[in-house]
């Protein structure tokens, strides 16, 4: 558009943003009054006849109708849910494994254990809580009785279903608080047996290090208090778990206590393995006799050299005790793990300050990138990605999982643990799975006068973002868990490696 | 004349997205009204949500569901401290933290402009007290958007 056209086009658009038409309008002749106020009911009437959602609206039962049975499918398929076992062909990969679930993607829960303990269908649990709230009124109730989905019902007796209902919730909790601890005890034993045996005279003061680095992680409940603002302030909105790195802990959030064992082995062992991780290595750690170990930061914040009574000591990136399964993993091209080297980090945020020139984050960023890349360029506020920790947590769970199953001469305990250890992935990211749940969401979408259009189908995150915070669910069962020997052994796979699957990494 | 007439009757019908193209940046205060806002959440086990606030000349949209032209006081009062969004330092520098370990929040806000919008991004922990205040007046337009 040329400069003329512009500055004409604006002068008509000041004119109408000015109140001068106004002025205009009433000094003139009697029937532009009489025009003015047509217009303005017309105004009017094309404004409150976009679309709006009606009560007695046909279009809304139709909607109230759908959500009414997705909720009973759910309900119907949790109460005839029943144990179940996985099966997995020899030729083991993610894909193969996402095939246990057909026929089962439309059911509240995608696996259950003769305990009782089950991996809910995340994806189609989220896509019918979006569509409830598409409605005038909430359903009073959740559409399963199930604490560990709708924790609210730890918590309310309304909720629950009765006192006597709230009373069972809540020993149910303890219990499985209690049974979490232990499979942690497990995941933290299997894992430091591994380092043993990764030892040589060479290379024993280097793993006496990271063994007293998985010793010293303890294991935290979060805790429910009021319920959704709590939880949520521990990291607990959705169902999560995280080695949290300033205070040592692994945190386990309530909801996700009833997964099977071998998928709480595989979140806590993963867990674990963040505490020896490249970017929790570059920092010391003291013990403090109320704190327990804290995560030496003043170095990484301010640039500061104070002295701390150092109980665990910090590695550079050049002398991580780990280096040999980094260079491994980031030679597998498939997972895109490499770091960024400095010039390119800095060229990047700068390309973004370009368009966003006040943004004090950006600048800050920058001031880091230049400081600290150096000893901490394997932590996202330097590299902004965590890929290459999270390969890496998944090779020590993977490790674990292996020492594990070598341990045990039970086949079908060790084929067990085994699937259920890479459940959670699979359920929230088999393309089956998602399917299943975006076809509910689209058969809500049709009718865009019900509001009901934007339901995101899934609760998995492919966005570009995400990319940059874990490898894909495939990558992470077919790059890295299925590459242990032990662990193929216990799923039943043939022992020769396929083309799909990546190295062996070794310490 | 004529033109003048019929420009102020399209102006009128067709609301305010037709005036929204006679506005370039010398005028941009203009439509600083007109937003959309999404939280997008992501979980270090890989679980995501994200909710859409947006106000246009139609009124206020929480997850595409309509509240209407006019909100109480209270919920006025959330709205507007969700608009105004959180710290853009916050992204764990003042958290002390040299990583996100919960998880990650990015919050971002589109200003209509009638030229391509302008985006505003902010990011976060998905833990702590800050976290925990976005996520309740989020539940409080839930709950709102829910009785009305
Ligand atoms: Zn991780």
């Amino acid at each position: 558009m040329g400069k003329k056209t512009l500055r004409n086009k604006n002068r008509i658009g000041n004119f109408l943003l000015s109140f001068q038409w106004l002025f205009w309008i009433s000094h003139s002749r009697p029937i532009f009054m009489v025009i003015f106020a047509f217009i303005l009911v017309i105004k009017s009437w094309a404004l409150e006849s976009l679309p709006n959602e009606n009560l007695n609206d046909q279009n809304y039962q139709i909607l109230f109708n759908k959500i009414e049975k997705m909720r009973q499918t759910l309900a119907q398929s949790a109460q005839s849910s029943g144990p179940c076992s996985g099966k997995v062909s020899e030729n083991c990969s993610f894909l193969e494994i996402c095939k246990n679930f057909s026929g089962s993607e439309k059911e509240a829960y995608l696996y259950q254990d003769n305990k009782g303990h089950q991996l809910p269908n995340y994806p189609l649990l989220s896509t019918v809580s979006q569509a409830e709230a598409c409605l005038q009124k909430p359903f009073l109730k959740a559409p399963i009785q199930d604490p560990f989905l709708y924790p609210e019902q730890f918590i309310n007796a309304g909720k629950a279903g009765g006192k006597k209902e709230l009373k069972r919730n809540r020993n149910k909790l303890e219990k499985e608080k209690r049974r979490a601890q232990e499979i942690f005890k497990d995941a933290q034993e299997k894992t430091i047996s591994m380092l043993h045996k990764k030892g040589n005279p060479s290379n024993l003061g280097q793993i006496e290090a990271l063994i007293a680095r998985v010793k010293s992680v303890r294991l935290e409940s979060a805790e429910l208090g009021d319920g959704e603002v709590t939880l949520s302030a521990a990291g607990c909105e959705m169902p999560n778990a995280f080695y949290q790195r300033e205070s040592d802990k692994v945190v386990l959030c309530p909801q996700v206590l009833n997964l099977p064992e071998g998928t709480l082995f595989q979140i806590l062992s993963h867990e674990l393995g963040h505490s020896i991780d490249p970017c929790t290595l570059a920092f010391s750690y003291s013990k403090n006799k109320m704190l327990g170990y804290t995560q030496n930061t003043s170095e990484f914040f301010f640039g500061a050299n104070e002295k701390y009574e150092i109980s665990l000591p910090a590695f550079s990136p050049q002398s991580l005790p780990i280096k040999n399964v980094l260079s491994c993993l980031e030679s597998n091209k498939e997972m895109d793990l490499e770091v960024p080297s400095q010039s390119v980090l800095i060229q990047n945020i700068k390309k973004e300050m370009a368009s966003d020139p006040e943004n004090p984050y950006l600048e800050a960023r920058v001031e880091q990138v230049s400081k600290n890349y150096n000893q901490y360029k394997y932590c996202s506020a330097i590299s902004g990605q965590e890929n290459i920790q999270e390969a890496f947590a998944d090779w020590v769970s993977a490790e674990a999982l292996n020492e594990k199953v070598s341990n045990q001469v039970n086949a079908s305990q060790n084929k067990k643990v085994t699937f259920e250890f890479q459940l959670f992935m699979a359920g929230i990211d088999c393309e089956n799975i998602k399917k299943a749940s975006s076809e509910w969401a689209s058969d809500l979408k049709h009718d865009q006068k019900n509001k009901c259009i934007d339901i995101k189908s899934t609760l998995a995150d492919n966005s570009e973002a995400a990319k940059r915070t874990h490898p894909k669910s495939q990558d992470r069962v077919d790059q890295i868990l299925l590459t242990k020997p032990e662990n193929r052994k216990a799923l039943g796979c043939l022992q020769s490696q396929t083309a799909a699957h990546g190295k062996n990494c070794e310490l | 004349m004529k033109a003048l007439i019929s420009i102020l009757l399209f102006y009128f019908i067709s609301g305010r997205s037709v005036y929204a193209k006679f506005i370039d940046t010398e005028t941009f205060q203009a439509d600083l009204n007109f937003y959309e806002i999404k939280i997008e959440r992501t979980n270090h086990l890989g679980l995501h949500q994200e909710d859409v606030l947006m106000k246009d000349e139609r009124g206020y949209f929480f997850n595409s569901r309509s509240l209407g032209k006019k909100i109480p006081t209270e919920i006025a009062e959330i709205w507007s401290s969700l608009e105004k969004g959180p710290d853009r330092l916050e992204n764990g520098f003042t958290n002390r933290r040299a990583a996100c370990s919960s998880g990650n929040y990015i919050y971002s806000k589109m200003i209509r402009t009638g030229l391509p919008g302008k985006i505003d991004q902010r990011r976060g922990c998905t833990e702590g007290k800050l976290y925990a205040r976005i996520i309740q007046k989020i539940r409080m337009l839930k709950d709102f958007a829910g009785r009305i």
